[in-house]
């Protein structure tokens, strides 16, 4: 919880409305995001109940498992949704555009839930559909395990900071508004649009609140309300299964179900959009283009990979996967945090409370200050004084960057504190051109409003890992390929 | 009963579906490691007669119920008693315990509502007003909220310049 976001809540309680700690969109939205509520039976561990999804607000498909203890029903319906799903991952494949040197596809499947559970049931559904065989006992139709294989890689993908291909509502939602409750009620997708965007006469709090009553605002799954499994979902499941197949009383059983389950969904159907609409309206941060760039790559790239070998993800990650997965999540992390930084001032305001970065007045310039650089040639270095009266807690010769010259760094050369302000003295290197005399606007001039964070993109390097064949013991040597055996198929049906 | 050798064995037997099946698979634990944890644990814990002791005294959660099995005693009369019952409020509470949500209407106001985290990053204060209070220097800080209190100012003197 960072300082911003505790100080926001503690506003939004007072004003009883969310405050903004973004003051623009993190997240990429895609033209045409499809969005997947899915419901769970709850007794068992991922068994899929029913699921509403689609790319068009008005036009929803609702896909049911009339019995969710069933392997059988609950294939078909991982079928129905496969066909749903593929058809809009192709629909993502048909442009395609060069970046650098590589093919990128102009578009990328976004998958949008609820919640951070729903991410979680993406994974499971995954997980549960790859292993499964389409020949031999108990076949399944081929776009299943097929689904498996998308599933599982949107929900690996949203572990990586910044991905937008699969989000969570909920979290989209938290990072850029700070409601006046805490972190465990805004997973409430209802509570937390309540107090995003109260109905009008309203305060945030008496819609949060209205927003735990799960008659009127189901739960936006995957678990459903208790009351609702045992006095509506317990009984349409009987009768359901007490009429003899094919017969009129099934088919009236399956359209009950298919009517209260349609009911469960639709307000949590309308608040998908209503966040995404919301979302909509800020304006877009410059790092999100390239973070969607790279969702593309990452996609395209899986995409060649299912076509030229396709064979599913193992259970598990080997140790080298493990390792190198986790030194790019955490380089991955250290780069969005501090792009958001970068983008957006209100997210700057997090490093200059406390005292990483900080933004102040230039009131001493020295553009043309040349000095002899070690290799004892003659460079351009100027020097120039900010006076700042945030809380600088920076040491002598830390280097820092500004957003407005990201080519440039900048090394702190002395610090003075006076008594209500800080004067910072900076070097300034790169960003002016090869000239002696730096080119105008490459050094920012007297008066200007400037800032500075220690905390920039480039600034993190990570340890070299050594090559695969290179494994030292501690990671179990230099690893076996991978190769599929029925084994992981044998996953019992019943 | 459990962890007493002589009453049940400190292997137990964890019974699980096997994936995604209705298979039960069963396997044999060792808890001993857990009992030891558990015994540390509640040997901590203070216990419940030192808990009671600490009440105001008279005070009754009886229903009193009726011949008719429906409690004579009025609601208010219990909300009162209730509320004589200090209550620690964390959000955590929402998960584990049905009287959560009238504490948390009872701990509405408080930092502590908002999560342990929030509360920390405010100073440790204990009400969301005191906390606004010092952030924009309407309240005097206590030489022990001194340092917290400045920290509040610059973060509202930062999000005041950068949101406007």
């Amino acid at each position: 919880m960072s300082a911003i976001s505790a100080y926001a809540r503690a506003r939004a309680v007072d004003a009883g409305r969310a405050f903004p700690i973004a003051t623009r969109r993190h997240v990429h939205l895609a033209e045409r995001p499809l969005v997947f509520v899915p419901l769970a039976m709850a007794g068992e561990a991922n068994a899929p109940l029913a699921a509403m999804l689609g790319t068009d607000a008005t036009k929803p498909t609702l896909l049911v498992v009339p019995q969710p203890r069933n392997r059988d029903l609950r294939f078909a319906f991982a079928a129905e949704l496969a066909a749903l799903v593929l058809n809009y991952i192709r629909s993502c494949t048909q442009r395609v555009e060069m970046s650098g040197n590589d093919r990128v596809f102009s578009d990328a499947p976004q998958l949008l839930v609820p919640n951070p559970a729903g991410v979680g049931f993406v994974k499971l559904l995954g997980r549960s559909t790859r292993f499964r065989r389409t020949t031999g006992p108990y076949p399944v139709p081929a776009q299943v395990p097929m689904l498996g294989r998308w599933l599982t890689h949107l929900a690996e993908r949203a572990d990586h900071p910044g991905s937008s291909a699969l989000l969570a509502m909920t979290s989209a939602l938290g990072l850029h508004w700070a409601s006046g409750q805490s972190a465990l009620e805004d997973a409430n997708l209802a509570a937390l649009l309540g107090w995003i965007s109260p109905p009008d006469g309203v305060t945030g709090f008496a819609a949060a609140i209205a927003a735990e009553d799960p008659l009127i605002w189901p739960p936006a799954g995957p678990s459903t309300d208790p009351t609702f499994d045992n006095e509506v979902l317990a009984p349409a499941i009987r009768a359901y299964d007490k009429a003899a197949p094919d017969s009129p009383q099934r088919i009236r059983a399956f359209a009950r179900l298919e009517r209260d389950l349609h009911s469960q969904f639709e307000p949590t159907w309308r608040l998908m959009w209503r966040a995404i609409d919301t979302l909509r309206e800020l304006p877009v941060a410059a790092g999100v283009e390239a973070r969607w760039t790279s969702d593309r790559r990452d996609f395209t790239n899986y995409h060649d990979y299912l076509t030229s070998d396709g064979r599913r993800q193992a259970r598990h990650d080997g140790a080298v996967t493990a390792a190198r997965r986790l030194q790019r999540l955490e380089r991955e992390q250290a780069t969005y945090d501090a792009t958001r930084a970068l983008d957006d001032p209100l997210v700057m305001a997090n490093y200059r409370i406390t005292g990483e970065a900080f933004e102040g007045t230039v009131v001493e310039v020295d553009r043309d200050r040349r000095i002899v650089s070690d290799k004892g040639r003659r460079v351009t270095r100027p020097l120039i004084v900010v006076r700042t009266g945030d809380p600088v807690d920076l040491a002598s010769g830390t280097t820092l960057q500004a957003p407005s010259h990201p080519k440039q760094t900048a090394t702190i050369v002395e610090l003075r504190r006076e008594t209500d302000a800080a004067y910072v003295t900076l070097q300034l290197q790169g960003g002016m051109g090869s000239s002696a005399v730096p080119p105008p606007g490459s050094v920012p001039e007297l008066d200007e409003d400037t800032t500075y964070t220690s905390a920039y993109p480039e600034g993190f390097r990570t340890p070299e890992l050594p090559p695969i064949d290179q494994t030292p013991w501690t990671h179990g040597g230099p690893p076996q390929p991978y190769v599929p055996t029925d084994d992981d198929a044998q996953e019992v049906w019943e | 009963m459990l962890g007493d050798d002589d009453a049940v064995s400190h292997e137990i037997v964890l019974v699980c579906p096997k994936n995604f099946s209705s298979t039960p698979v069963a396997t044999k634990i060792d808890v001993r490691k857990q009992l030891i944890v558990l015994d540390h644990q509640l040997s901590r814990l203070t216990r419940i007669d030192t808990l009671v002791g600490a009440l105001p005294p008279g005070l009754t959660l009886d229903l009193s119920p009726g011949e008719d099995d429906r409690p004579t005693r009025s609601a208010e009369e219990l909300v009162a008693a209730l509320a004589d019952i200090e209550a620690r409020y964390a959000p955590d509470c929402l998960a584990k315990c049905e009287m959560a949500f009238f504490c948390r209407n009872e701990a509405s106001g408080c930092t502590a509502s908002l999560g342990l985290g929030v509360r920390e990053e405010l100073g440790g204060v204990e009400t969301v007003a005191h906390a606004l209070g010092l952030a924009d220097g309407s309240l005097i800080a206590s030489d022990d909220q001194a340092e917290a209190a400045a920290r509040l100012r610059t973060t509202a003197r930062i999000y005041g310049s950068v949101q406007a």
